[in-house]
């Protein structure tokens, strides 16, 4: 399929671009759908004595529900936070795809109004906020340590797109190395399941060729670059047809689900009754 | 076999009992047939992250018990039977389901390595109940006949309505009442109209007997303050519905709609509860179901714990409590605490009568579960003795099912340890709480743990028990 109508497959990034994105964004919306009718189909309102619970309490209860397993993950399973929530999802996938400055260009050619995102971009490295620190671009300031200047400040420090991409690597590969560790020597405290490591590595690859292309690596020749960025989109896409397929489906709805639905069974349904005697 | 008692028959029991088993692929289903929206969340979403690991009373005793690997056995088997992929690739797309014996087997020593004690529900970074997994686990094991002689023994008495036909059970009710009466006054049993119903069990007579006598006594005393109240004079259940606890559902919403009507014509407004175990969020939440189902209507009565009645009076400046100094916790039961959110009237109480009242280091969510809950504290040798001199009649298992219950004792010490050693942080002498699994398995603990970890006098007890020497009424 030619979107635009314009260009051939002569490239990967031709092919990413312009003849894969709408399939995939049909294999997510099937999946998505089929996933949403499944749980509306099967779903009942249990009848319950609900609990009097004011809203103090409540609005208490949402904020704990979803900080209560970071800060459990923290105290109890210290490797696990600092690999799986704080650098793999908190300094690294979410601002990395969010607010990346090359991200919020793209998702701002698609929706329009993610351009108020803008002022929260994200640079690519401390230094530069063009694509590359390792051509042969001067930086901006004469300084070359000096921080870029976004509304960020001396955070860009940790918030660019050069150490993210590098946390969500780390992270991957430590999680990977435990979870087969713990495999092989039988002793895991959670199941193996290949469908993690499909999803861990298409991360990967995503992060590995976006970081990649940045840099214009292997080389700053044009049609090397297409095809690296070309193979950033492309896993891209692959692992947005995986998401309603996969454990990636929390990101788009079963996390939300998963926690409203728990305010709702703990903070809303249950609590202590009001007694009139 | 000689006769437990009356008309009853252990061999015929046990027949009973047989009789109800189904082959695996027949168990299989009825378990799917159990899923719903909620229930595909829990199995779909999760993410194996493994954080609700160690929250898990049971982790320390191996990994293979952290409540991820536990549920994953239900996922297993919905991947094999309810998915396309799982159909088509197997254990490669990590679908599997038991065939055998030896499968089911090992499957029972995950799920009896379960209190349902909720609190990875409240660590999971997606709100998945591996609990209730774990219950849909027990309800293919029970189905096919995979359950403990125990807790299968005491759910057919219990369904069937035979406990007060059983001597042994029947004085224990009956001395606990006549005990309570001598001691605190008449008993109205039975009363229309009374503003509280007792929802009293058999096993809080004489699991918590103190605790039992003191809730009789409180109730009376607050006749002053023009409040009635009643009770049933045999009661309608061992410890309803103990159903639940193996995950036959059926038969739980039978005695619970047999209870809700029973209740119905005695029409009062509260009904409540001094066991903060699973009968109080099973009556509220789980089974409310059921009730309304029975009744054909949504109940006028509401239930609530003596806690939350006492604690309403006390804010209300009805009653008030002689102040002590006595070194006192409070711990609360999963069931009360993390499944129904009753955290602070217990506490507001405890405060009104000790200075000396101290949380202990996990509390309210982040409870630490004693380790006796979901059957697992009935599941012990000495239990099993004690419970088969009760009935009159040694309850025998298979040398198969006593290695079984070697292994759950052996890690059930290693999830009560970790309770004692929270305790033991603010060495406690009394330990109050609300339900008798608790208050087993805590003594226990100290009898285990409790001179290593210096509190060998600590004492756990039912709340009523601590708070009836103190109550006075606020006459205005």
């Amino acid at each position: 399929m030619n979107v635009g109508g314009w260009g051939s497959p002569n490239d990967i990034f031709n092919f990413a671009v312009y003849y894969l994105l709408v399939p995939s964004i049909f294999i997510f919306s099937a999946g998505a759908t089929y996933r949403i009718v499944k749980l509306i189909v099967n779903a009942k309102l249990p009848r319950a004595q609900k609990g009097h619970n004011g809203w103090g309490e409540m609005l208490k209860g949402l904020i704990m529900t979803f900080l209560r397993p970071i800060i459990f993950s923290a105290k109890a399973k210290p490797d696990d936070f600092i690999a799986g929530i704080l650098l793999l999802h908190l300094v690294g996938v979410i601002p990395v795809l969010f607010l990346l400055g090359q991200h919020i260009s793209w998702w701002s050619y698609y929706f329009p109004a993610y351009k108020a995102l803008w002022i929260f971009s994200v640079p690519e490295s401390i230094t530069t906020s063009v694509l590359t620190v390792t051509s042969n671009v001067v930086p901006t300031s004469e300084m070359s340590f000096a921080f870029v200047n976004t509304i960020w400040g001396p955070l860009v420090v940790i918030l660019n797109g050069d150490l993210m991409s590098l946390f969500i690597l780390i992270a991957i590969g430590y999680k990977c190395a435990v979870r087969l560790t713990e495999t092989l020597m039988k002793h895991s405290h959670s199941p193996a399941r290949y469908g993690d490591y499909i999803a861990y590595l298409l991360l990967f690859l995503i992060v590995f060729f976006g970081y990649a292309a940045a840099r214009h690596w292997p080389s700053s020749d044009v049609a090397v670059y297409r095809n690296v960025l070309g193979l950033h989109v492309l896993f891209a896409e692959l692992l947005f047809m995986y998401i309603p397929f996969s454990k990636y489906w929390h990101f788009v709805f079963g996390y939300w689900y998963g926690k409203l639905h728990e305010w709702y069974d703990n903070d809303i349904k249950r609590g202590e009754m009001k007694v009139e005697l | 076999m000689s006769a437990m008692g009356g008309d009853m028959d252990m061999s015929k029991m046990m027949e009973m009992l047989a009789s109800q088993r189904t082959d695996i692929k027949t168990a299989i289903k009825k378990m799917l047939s159990k899923i719903d929206a909620v229930t595909i969340h829990y199995i779909e979403d999760c993410l194996n992250c493994g954080i609700c690991a160690p929250s898990c009373p049971f982790y320390k005793a191996g990994p293979e018990f952290s409540p991820v690997n536990k549920a994953e056995q239900v996922r297993k088997i919905y991947r094999k039977e309810m998915t396309i992929i799982g159909k088509l690739l197997g254990s490669l797309a990590n679908a599997w389901e038991p065939k055998d014996d030896a499968d089911m087997k090992k499957l029972m020593d995950l799920a009896y390595a379960c209190t349902n004690c909720g609190h990875c529900y409240y660590t999971c970074t997606v709100g998945i109940h591996s609990g209730t997994m774990v219950g849909l686990l027990k309800t293919m094991l029970t189905a096919a006949g995979y359950v403990p002689t125990i807790l299968n023994l005491f759910e057919a008495i219990e369904v069937n309505n035979m406990h007060m036909k059983i001597p042994g059970l029947a004085k224990l009710w009956t001395d606990a009442i006549t005990e309570a009466q001598n001691k605190y006054g008449e008993i109205e049993f039975e009363k229309k109209g009374a503003d509280i119903f007792f929802m009293g069990w058999l096993t809080d007579a004489f699991m918590m007997k103190e605790g039992f006598i003191a809730t009789i006594g409180i109730l009376n005393k607050l006749k002053e303050l023009g409040i009635s109240w009643t009770m049933w004079k045999e009661p309608l259940a061992v410890r309803a519905p103990i159903s639940v606890v193996i995950g036959r559902g059926e038969n739980a919403a039978q005695v619970v709609g047999r209870i809700a009507k029973y209740i119905d014509e005695l029409k009062p407004k509260y009904v409540v509860l001094m066991d903060g175990g699973f009968p109080y969020p099973t009556f509220r939440f789980t089974m409310y179901g059921a009730i309304v189902k029975a009744l054909g209507k949504k109940p006028e009565w509401k239930i609530i714990h003596i806690t939350e009645l006492l604690a309403e009076l006390l804010r209300a400046g009805k009653i008030k409590f002689k102040k002590t100094n006595d070194p006192i916790t409070w711990h609360d039961p999963c069931q009360m605490g993390r499944h129904a959110r009753v955290f602070e009237a217990p506490r507001d109480l405890l405060k009104a009568a000790s200075v000396g009242y101290r949380d202990l280091p996990h509390n309210r969510e982040m409870n630490y579960c004693c380790g006796g809950g979901g059957g697992i504290g009935c599941m012990l040798k000495e239990v099993r003795l004690m419970m088969g001199q009760i009935v009159g009649q040694e309850i025998r298992i298979s040398p198969e099912e006593e290695e079984f219950e070697r292994r759950v004792e052996e890690r059930h010490k290693i999830a009560v340890r970790r309770k004692m050693e929270d305790i033991a942080k603010v060495k406690p002498k009394l330990i109050a709480t609300a339900c008798p699994a608790c208050i087993e398995t805590i003594n226990r603990g100290v009898k285990w743990f409790g001179e290593e970890l210096g509190i060998a006098d600590a004492k756990a007890i039912h709340i009523s028990e601590y708070l009836i020497d103190k109550l006075e009424i606020v006459k205005h």
